[in-house]
């Protein structure tokens, strides 16, 4: 089929994935009942405080206090929509998540003091996706840089030297080395602060706060850019040596074209599809990582915000933060699959593996 | 015919689904690779039939749809009284310990990580023939013997890239031959190996028929060879047999402007004799816009109007000789086309 | 004949030959299995030395008590120069009774040998007496090797409810007993007339520190070296009063091979304890996702039609579930125990392997000899066992070892925030306490070393392993060097 074609089936197929991960989401968070539990507890202390703050509730006997704190919690349940049985709900749960309405988190809030989830959201977002980009791209041109290194000589001395390197920081997860950094930089020599995303108090003049948000940018990247790009030099000095086995670049030798001309323009044009894959892979897959590395650094983004609404146990918040995880790497493989696309005609006209 | 047939192909219809555009997938609309359109052909025992042409006639398509590893669209295929177009299953699987193959490429047709005796005794693991260990190591032994891999304990346990390509093609031979089949689909088996080595492993099979009496359905491309090999044969173009009947007599006189075109290309190791100009014109079309009336006729030196609108029937011009032209009678062969015989005249194999 | 058969067998263990050979030549993947049996050895040996119950006890804070809390190991002194004092238990005591005029005395003394350069980080002091009518007063007193003496602690016995007789116990932290602290500020103005606030006293540099006016609140001290000496007197009133029982804590800064944590727990038994936990869910987890993976592979690259687009549609929807978040959502709620876990974190690692079973499946299935065999009448599970399956086996056991480290992260990630096992104690755990208790901006650089290390090593020597085992399943084709 055509390559439009093929592209609304995967954008079907796709969207198809991204809601049933939210639907099992929401499901295994009803299904347990947290949602509800949470909620029923709100709305207890929500009665509790309204029945306090009333002293003619106060002096009622106990048997009509409980009588009238039951209608008002009924009450409060309807409001929120907890009078239904969760299965009913569910429909409401899914189209609020796919139209961005997360409603309000229990426990925590934004700089800015709200309390809607999206707000949350919406504030840390960037912060992520500026740290692992940035760390993904460095990582990804500094690997690249020595892949070609490691190519020009294979099985030479340097390449040994990286490629041990690389099966090294490949063993060593992120946080881990993003704790050492910590402890040497930040706690022994004390160049560099040991987390946070700004300063406390932040400057506020925006040229200082750039500033400031790159100074503390340094430590993470140090051990994002640390543990990938031996990784990526490795992958790069591969996929070279496969293309210089291919006929194209014995043509081009053959012509009396130079090294570097070989290299740069043939080879490397050759890998660029592969490449630009792993790119995207990779910054995929670092924000799942996010996680554990944010909480080190203590770099307020998505990564952070998830892990204290575990801590806090703010449901709607890990649901939404769930949800949007999800969102951004099923829309990163959309992407992918569009550049493969065009990348490689093969797939364009949906050849398929029967020759 | 005097002897009983072993095969006998009616009406054998192949096509391919090959629908591929979003706007046909939606309108219903189907398109089809033709390759096999409809032939008739008849093996006796004992005897070779070869059929040829050009990749892309459909005769590859035909051996496989023969042993049923491809299904046929329509027609039917006569084993000894049985349409073996349509069995299934535990009849198919006693179908297949009759009828054989022997694939062109010999080094793919063997699992690159089994032995010889692996390979070759893969067949009696498959049908439930195991026999003791001892058995079988006899058995294979004998049969690398008939294929002349001789002395058996050097090829026995070689890995297949431990052999070069006529001894790869000779041991998939004797893996054919290891259930004693009466039919054998051979699929250019000789068109992958060199020159020195092909004479050997056409040597083997015309041997190996005359102990065996089996039939064998040969397929191959290369003219020469079906006339060394083969007592009848077809020749295919697009799906069609155009020309049908004694191998030598369509050497003789090729009657079809296909055939004629083909035989005139086929080099002759004579000096004095130098290739014609091959009255041909432009490449085979594809099989899925086949063109109408003739499916020849936009390459024929000789199509008239008619060829354009009607499809000549295959039809007896001398005895034991078909062809399916309008005009068969009165198109002249080539001039250089009645070449002396020469040293590499054979008796006819079959 | 015999010769035969075993002529049979040894080719069909040709190939197994050849691969262990070369598999013996690439000093990498050696070097990475005696890692691992060195881990698995280690393994065994921890459980048996270290059985559950131990284990169960990691949890419970009270058992840790006595040791010093975040105190590096004992080996650190290497490294800063200083020698640091190591906890030490005194008690055996010997009793000195006497009486004068009706009232009986008895002096206990503790002998402490201290030559180290810092003040220990506590002294806990347990005290215990019994009495038949009036309590008895107590005193503590510290002798310096200088000869010093201060008193640190006077109480009169409390009766116990039960009696008489009535016995009375005491546990003393001497460094942060108010007590304590003002009969120390009380010690100063005596002997250099200094007022020193009680809340900016350190007892420690008092008793250990050599004197001056301005000790008892010094940023560094030079500590008196020889043998210091704990005494408790009892005054009492008849006879049959004694003192019972006089022991001290004197509680190191350092400790055991791996150092403490902020509770006082030995990190040895949990690091230790780690390893047979890491090795456990690495390997089952990758066992049993590579298996998924496989069959779900094979099979969906083997029937081509709906069988095999609806195991593929599958396929893709597990893939691109983000692991991580959704894994933590889903520890959140059900705070899973080891062996949930492994089941879990294998849900999420399968679809990798199928995508390349699928691949190579539907590579092989177009091979001619598989064509081949079909044509000498193979069923499609013959085809399967015998044809498709040795080609994916080898690179499954490859990808066995290379998917380890993965999970090992995966799950050092989930314990880190405190979702995981709840009873095992795993590296991931403890790293987790570590930030959650400031060891990277407090400079307790064993708690976040050692354990990451462990995990370093175990992913490095599957890493090497498994990389090994790759290069020899994949076609030279595809590698230059």
């Amino acid at each position: 089929m055509s390559f439009l074609g093929y592209l609304a089936k995967r954008t079907v197929v796709l969207t198809a994935t991204l809601i049933l991960v939210l639907l099992a989401t929401i499901m295994v968070a009803g299904g347990f009942g947290i949602v509800d539990r949470v909620a029923e507890s709100a709305i207890r202390q929500e009665v509790n405080m309204m029945m306090r703050a009333n002293p003619n509730l106060a002096r009622l006997p106990e048997a009509e206090r409980l009588k009238v704190m039951e209608t008002l919690m009924e009450e409060q349940r309807k409001a929120i929509g907890l009078d239904k049985p969760f299965i009913e709900r569910v429909p409401k749960y899914l189209f609020q998540a796919l139209s961005w309405d997360f409603g309000k988190a229990l426990y925590l809030r934004s700089a800015s003091g709200s309390s809607l989830v999206r707000d949350l959201i919406a504030e840390v977002l960037p912060r992520t996706i500026l740290l692992f980009t940035t760390g993904a791209l460095i990582s990804a041109i500094v690997g690249i840089a020595l892949g070609l290194l490691m190519a020009r000589r294979p099985l030479g001395l340097f390449d040994k030297i990286m490629t041990a390197f690389a099966v090294v920081s490949n063993s060593m997860p992120l946080w881990w080395v993003g704790m050492l950094l910590i402890l040497v930089l930040g706690f022994t020599l004390k160049v560099l602060p040991p987390g946070g995303y700004v300063s406390v108090p932040a400057p506020t003049e925006p040229v200082a706060y750039v500033l400031d948000v790159l100074h503390h940018m340094i430590l993470p990247l140090i051990a994002v850019v640390l543990v990938s790009f031996g990784g990526w030099a490795y992958t790069v000095r591969s996929l070279l040596l496969d293309t210089f086995q291919q006929d194209f670049i014995l043509v081009a030798r053959a012509k009396g074209l130079s090294e570097n001309d070989v290299m740069y323009k043939h080879a490397l044009r050759a890998t660029a599809p592969p490449i630009i894959t792993l790119l995207l892979l990779s910054i995929v897959g670092s924000m799942g990582g996010a996680i554990i590395s944010e909480v080190v650094f203590n770099w307020a983004g998505m990564g952070r915000l998830f892990a204290d609404a575990v801590a806090f146990q703010d449901v709607p918040v890990i649901i939404a933060e769930t949800y949007v995880f999800s969102f951004l790497y099923v829309a990163v493989f959309l992407v992918l699959e569009v550049l493969y696309g065009l990348l490689d005609p093969r797939v364009r006209t949906g050849a398929s593996v029967q020759g | 015919m005097s002897q009983q047939s072993v095969l006998r192909v009616e009406g054998l219809v192949k096509w391919f689904d090959v629908t591929h555009g979003l706007m046909d997938m939606i309108s219903g609309k189907r398109v089809f690779s033709k390759a096999v359109d409809g032939i008739d052909f008849e093996i006796e025992t004992g005897r070779v039939f070869a059929l040829a042409g050009e990749s892309g006639s459909g005769k590859t398509t035909t051996g496989r749809t023969v042993l049923r590893l491809t299904e046929p669209t329509k027609g039917k295929i006569w084993f000894s009284d049985v349409d073996v177009a349509s069995l299934k299953d535990g009849k198919l699987k006693e179908y297949r310990k009759q009828a054989q193959m022997v694939f062109q490429d010999p080094y793919q047709s063997l699992n690159p990580r089994q032995t010889v005796f692996q390979d070759i005794a893969e067949p009696f693991a498959i049908h439930g023939l195991r026999q003791s260990n001892e058995q079988e190591y006899d058995s294979v032994a004998r049969a690398l013997e008939e294929v002349h891999l001789e002395p058996p304990e050097e090829f026995i346990y070689r890995y297949p890239h431990e052999l070069s390509g006529g001894q790869r093609q000779r041991v998939a031979i004797a893996r054919a031959l290891i259930l004693s089949p009466r039919f054998i689909v051979a699929d250019e088996p000789v068109s992958m190996l060199d020159m020195s080595v092909r004479a050997g492993i056409l040597n083997l099979l015309a041997s190996l028929i005359e102990r065996h009496n089996i039939s064998i359905l040969f397929i191959t491309h290369d003219l020469a060879v079906a006339r060394y090999i083969s007592g009848n044969m077809g020749v295919m173009y697009l799906g069609k047999i155009v020309e049908r009947g004694v191998s030598e007599r369509i050497f003789e006189r090729p009657l079809h402007p296909y055939t004629q075109a083909l035989i005139t290309a086929v080099p002759v190791p004579d000096p004095r004799y130098k290739i014609g100009d091959i009255p041909i014109i432009g490449e085979i079309s594809n099989s899925i816009n086949i063109p109408s009336g003739c499916r020849f006729h936009p390459r024929c030196p000789y199509a008239k109007p008619l060829c354009r609108e009607k499809e000549p029937p295959l039809r007896e011009l001398e005895r034991d000789h078909l062809v399916a032209c309008h005009f068969a009678e009165t198109i002249q062969p080539p001039t250089n086309h009645n070449r002396p015989r020469n040293d590499s005249e054979r008796e006819d194999s079959a | 004949m015999a010769k035969e058969q075993r002529k049979e067998r040894k080719q069909g263990n040709r190939e197994l030959a050849e691969f262990i050979s070369q598999f013996r030549q690439s000093k990498a993947g050696m070097l990475g299995l005696v890692l691992i049996t060195m881990f698995v050895l280690l393994s065994v040996y921890v459980v048996v030395a270290y059985p559950y119950e131990e284990v169960v006890k990691w949890n419970d804070v009270r058992e840790w008590s006595d040791n010093p809390p975040t105190a590096p190991p004992f080996w650190a002194k290497v490294f800063s120069g200083k020698s640091l004092p190591e906890t030490q238990v005194l008690n055996g005591s010997i009793a000195r009774r006497y009486n004068v005029e009706g009232i009986y005395f008895e002096d206990r003394v503790l002998d402490l040998q201290y030559s180290y350069d810092e003040p220990p980080s506590e002294i806990i002091v347990d005290i215990g007496s019994t009495f038949q009518g009036s309590a008895p007063l107590i005193e503590l007193s510290w002798i310096k090797p200088s000869g010093s003496t201060i008193m640190v602690f006077r109480t009169a016995a409390e009766r116990s409810i039960e009696g008489p007789p009535y016995s009375y116990s005491h546990e003393l932290y001497i460094y942060i007993d108010q007590e304590v602290k003002s009969n120390m500020a009380n010690y100063l103005l005596s002997k250099y007339g200094v007022h020193v606030p009680v809340s900016s006293i350190s007892v420690a540099n008092v008793l250990f520190g050599k004197e001056s006016p301005s000790v008892a609140n010094a940023s560094s001290i030079d500590v008196e070296k020889g043998i210091y000496q704990l005494k408790v007197h009892i005054q009492a009133y008849d006879p049959k009063d004694a003192i019972t029982g006089f022991s001290a804590v004197v509680k190191g800064k350092v400790w055991g091979w791996m150092g403490t944590d902020i509770w006082g727990r030995d990190l040895l038994i949990g690091i230790l304890w780690g390893t047979p936990v890491a090795l456990l869910i690495g390997a089952l987890t990758s066992v049993l996702s590579v298996g998924i993976g496989m069959a779900v592979g094979v099979i969906s690259g083997f029937y081509e039609g709906r069988t095999g687009e609806v195991l593929e549609r599958i396929t893709d929807f597990f893939y691109m579930l983000p692991v991580l978040p959704l894994l933590i959502f889903v520890s959140f709620i059900l705070r899973p125990s080891v062996w949930v876990m492994i089941p879990l974190l294998s849900l999420f690692g399968w679809p990798g392997i199928a995508k390349t079973a699928r691949s190579i499946t539907l590579q092989v299935k177009q091979e001619t000899y598989v064509e081949a065999a079909r044509a000498l009448g193979a069923s499609n599970l013959w085809i399967l066992v015998r044809h498709i399956a040795p080609q994916t086996l080898p690179f499954s056991f490859a990808n066995i070892a290379l998917n380890v480290p993965g999970y090992i992260f995966t799950e050092a990630s989930i314990s880190f925030l405190g979702l995981g096992d709840p009873i095992l104690p795993t590296w991931g755990k403890i790293l987790g306490d570590a930030q959650a208790s400031g060891a990277t901006i407090g400079g307790y650089w064993w708690w976040v070393l050692i354990p990451g290390v462990m995990i370093f090593l175990v992913a490095i020597s599957f890493a090497l392993l498994g990389n090994a085992l790759d290069r020899i399943v994949t076609p030279r084709l595809r590698r230059r060097a």
